[in-house]
């Protein structure tokens, strides 16, 4: 009998400091869909193109399933220089989306033309399922027309170095705006994982910026201009900018981050318990090792936190491709000695993309668990106000252990207060004990809340008398027990720590999206890239999930 | 134009923080609203009515007794939570001078039902900003008019007018400071 390796602990993986070094994975969200996509040979069409030679216009981009029909609707615009912005302020934009929730009619089309270009100061409606934006990266953007204008192919080096022609600044769905709240699509099967209509979204965006950029290099120059390659075209993603709105989102919801880590982590300890690896499933780690090896070293940022980090991921990769030339996979349980070879030997950074890699051969040990990355939120919801405090106390001292450690008297622990901007009204994160926003602040400091609660647990009495008296303590009560139950749905860190870094939760959270190249630009806000690599709608069947890792050069060929 | 559930129930966790409650309370309103607006019941308009008159309505002083009363109205956000705590929903419990009882419905099982007269359900007249009398006591009638779920929301002008200028107590005023370091930007955009 081999020991089947039990999962990571919860105090092990819940620091932000090993979410922040995550990496896309099997289970990503983006990999999920383009594998159904593929499975289930949607069909893709563009039923109107409808741009000028000055780049303004609407597109509509529909992909139909084996059920039903979704469509991008795309409005491009003639933004001004002075206007092009990725802050959430930003008033206008290069082009702007809504994914419409079946094929629309030309009134849908007025309707949503009066809506979308507006964002956030417009309106959708339960026939939307996503509101986007996106800009332009101006200086590919034109290079790219100009030389296929020109009746050239871009220079490669440029296109690797920036990724995408446009960047996203948001992807709303789930009933922001007067969109379709998330449970009126979530029993559909397309729609179960999480986040498969924004992925969509993102999917479709791609391919209508390939689209309008070979446009408008053919409006300029009509008799010159060429097509991008093929091979050409697959090296550019979209980019994304995300700022602190998407930090929350992890503690907000608990039992859906705990779904998400819970899969990662069965289908690492799945992977480490296999008794032997198969001669082509050794083949393909290897092969997957040296393309993240590839991806490691041609991952830029300017930022210096990410900068030391890529410095040890690298090492780390070099490390890991070396040792692989001496190990052989053919002793008992070889994944889980190289599993654990890395923890010892890679930097948090390589130790999460060896877990990546090691998901990466084992499609059907881990592809299963994608169906458990959805939660019902409300199943969790309610307290149970006849527990005792005293079990309530024991529950805080096992999964908080770690914040009753702390001296929330001391100003550096409690340094950032969350808040909701009245501007945007949007999560920000302030200084504490340099601006008047503690009054403000919401609940997203579950470590000290915890304390808090701990501390006033003097008595022995059911919950729900407790909570009578001390309604301060309810949000803090219910998080308790849901991670009582769910040991992942906590971060095991403290949100308010005068050197936490936002980033590190934007980038666990991106990660499980499948996004790459994460490059911070501060520490509460990062750019990335999306669907990179990723074959076209037309090239889905034949290449369907070999896609997240750059290719080598000659498996390009 | 018709509203998200998402949205009645961001608008009325803010509103209800807003106008006091505390954020574990605020996510109950918060539920509490959306529950009703999906069962085509009037949720916001509830909300907005008692946030904007509730002045000192609180929970029980005994939760033990069958017969809960305080030294004013009862909160029905404050009652239908502790319903819930409690797994109350087998027990029956006679609530006195209960305000805008259809909020404590979204708290009362699926076995239960709210009465606030002897023929008459809370959802049968659901803007009855007060109930002398309301008990929660197992369904007498199974058949019950229950309406079908829907998934969209509308909002009077007044109720939202209300819910916003709540909500907006939950919002931090923009500085200088704090709109160019919050978001954590200020740098050039361009790449």
């Amino acid at each position: 009998m081999t020991e089947r390796i039990p999962l990571r602990s919860p105090d092990k993986v819940m620091k932000l400091a090993r979410m922040g070094s995550f990496h896309q994975s099997r289970l990503s969200f983006m990999r999920q869909l383009l594998r159904r996509l593929a499975r289930e040979n949607w069909r893709f069409e563009t039923t109107v193109f409808d741009i000028d030679a000055h780049g303004v216009g609407h597109a509509v981009y529909t992909a139909h399933g084996p059920e039903r029909s979704y469509s991008l609707i795309a409005f491009a615009h003639d933004l001004p220089p002075e206007a092009r912005s990725d802050r959430v302020i930003a008033t206008a934009w290069d082009a702007t989306f809504a994914l419409y929730d079946g094929m629309p009619e030309a009134a849908d089309i007025e309707r949503l033309r009066a809506n979308v270009p507006l964002q956030e100061e417009g309106r959708v409606s339960g026939s939307e399922l996503t509101l986007s934006r996106a800009n332009r990266s101006v200086r590919l953007w034109h290079h790219v027309v100009e030389r296929l204008a020109a009746g050239q192919q871009p220079d490669a080096a440029l296109v690797d170095e920036v990724g995408y022609l446009m960047r996203t600044t948001a992807v709303y769905g789930s009933g922001k705006f007067g969109a379709a709240d998330r449970e009126v699509i979530s029993d559909r099967p397309e729609c179960h994982a999480p986040f498969q209509v924004e992925m969509l979204t993102v999917y479709l965006i791609r391919t209508f910026v390939m689209d309008l950029v070979e446009h408008m290099a053919r409006a300029r120059a009509p008799d010159t201009a060429i097509a991008l390659d093929p091979q050409m075209r697959r090296r550019f993603g979209i980019g994304n900018s995300t700022g602190l709105g998407m930090a929350p989102f992890l503690v907000t919801h608990p039992t859906l981050l705990h779904a998400w880590i819970a899969a990662r982590e069965d289908a690492l300890s799945r992977v480490r318990s296999l008794p032997h690896a198969a001669l082509s499933e050794a083949e393909t780690f290897r092969a997957a090792c040296a393309r993240a090896r590839l991806h490691a070293h041609s991952w830029h940022s300017a930022h210096p936190l990410q900068i030391a980090k890529l410095d040890a991921l690298r090492a780390d990769m070099d490390r890991l491709c070396a040792k692989l030339e001496t190990t052989d996979l053919t002793g008992n349980q070889p994944w889980n000695t190289l599993y654990l070879w890395g923890e010892e030997a890679l930097s948090l950074e390589g130790q999460e993309m060896l877990v990546s890699l090691l998901l990466e051969p084992h499609a059907p040990l881990v592809d299963a668990l994608c169906t458990e990355m959805s939660a019902d939120e409300t199943a969790t919801w309610r307290i149970d106000g006849t527990m005792g405090t005293g079990v309530l106390r024991c529950v805080l001292e096992d999964v908080y252990d770690w914040a009753l450690k702390i001296d929330w008297e001391a100003q550096a622990p409690q340094a950032r207060v969350w808040y909701v901007s009245e501007n945007k009204l949007e999560p920000r994160m302030g200084e504490r004990f340099e601006e008047p926003l503690e009054p403000f602040e919401q609940p997203l400091c579950p470590g000290r809340d915890a304390a808090r609660l701990h501390a006033d647990l003097t008595t022995d009495e059911p919950l729900a008398a407790f909570l009578l008296r001390h309604p301060e303590h309810r949000h803090m009560a219910r998080r308790a027990q849901i991670a009582a139950r769910l040991p992942y749905s906590e971060i095991r860190d403290n949100t308010i720590d005068a050197a936490m870094l936002p980033i590190d939760m934007l980038r666990m959270k991106l990660s499980f999206f499948g996004a790459s190249e994460f490059d911070p630009r501060s520490d509460r806000w990062v750019r990335i890239t999306m669907f990179q690599h990723a074959p076209f709608p037309d090239e889905l069947a034949r290449d369907t999930d070999d896609w997240a890792l750059p290719p080598l050069p000659e498996a390009a060929e | 134009m018709t509203y998200s559930l998402g949205e009645v129930e961001a608008l009325c966790r803010k509103a209800a923080r807003g106008a006091g409650f505390s954020w574990g309370m605020a996510d109950e309103a918060g539920k509490t609203a959306r529950w009703l607006c999906k069962h085509d019941l009037p949720g916001a308009a509830a909300l907005a009515g008692y946030l904007d008159t509730r002045q000192d309505a609180c929970g029980p002083d005994d939760p033990a007794l069958p017969d809960w009363a305080a030294n004013g109205p009862l909160c029905p956000l404050v009652c239908g939570t502790l319903l819930s705590d409690m797994g109350a929903r087998s027990m029956e419990r006679r609530l006195h001078n209960l305000a805008w009882p259809v909020l404590l419905l979204p708290h009362v099982g699926g076995d239960m039902e709210l009465r606030i007269g002897p023929d008459k359900r809370s959802q049968d007249d659901p803007m009855i900003p007060l109930a002398p009398l309301a008990t929660v006591q197992s369904k007498q009638d199974s058949t019950g008019s229950n309406r079908p779920p829907t998934t969209r929301a509308t909002i009077a002008t007044d109720d939202l007018e209300i819910l916003t200028r709540f909500a907006a107590r939950t919002y931090a005023p923009e500085t200088d400071a704090s709109k160019l370091s919050g978001a954590g930007a200020g740098l050039k955009d361009e790449d």
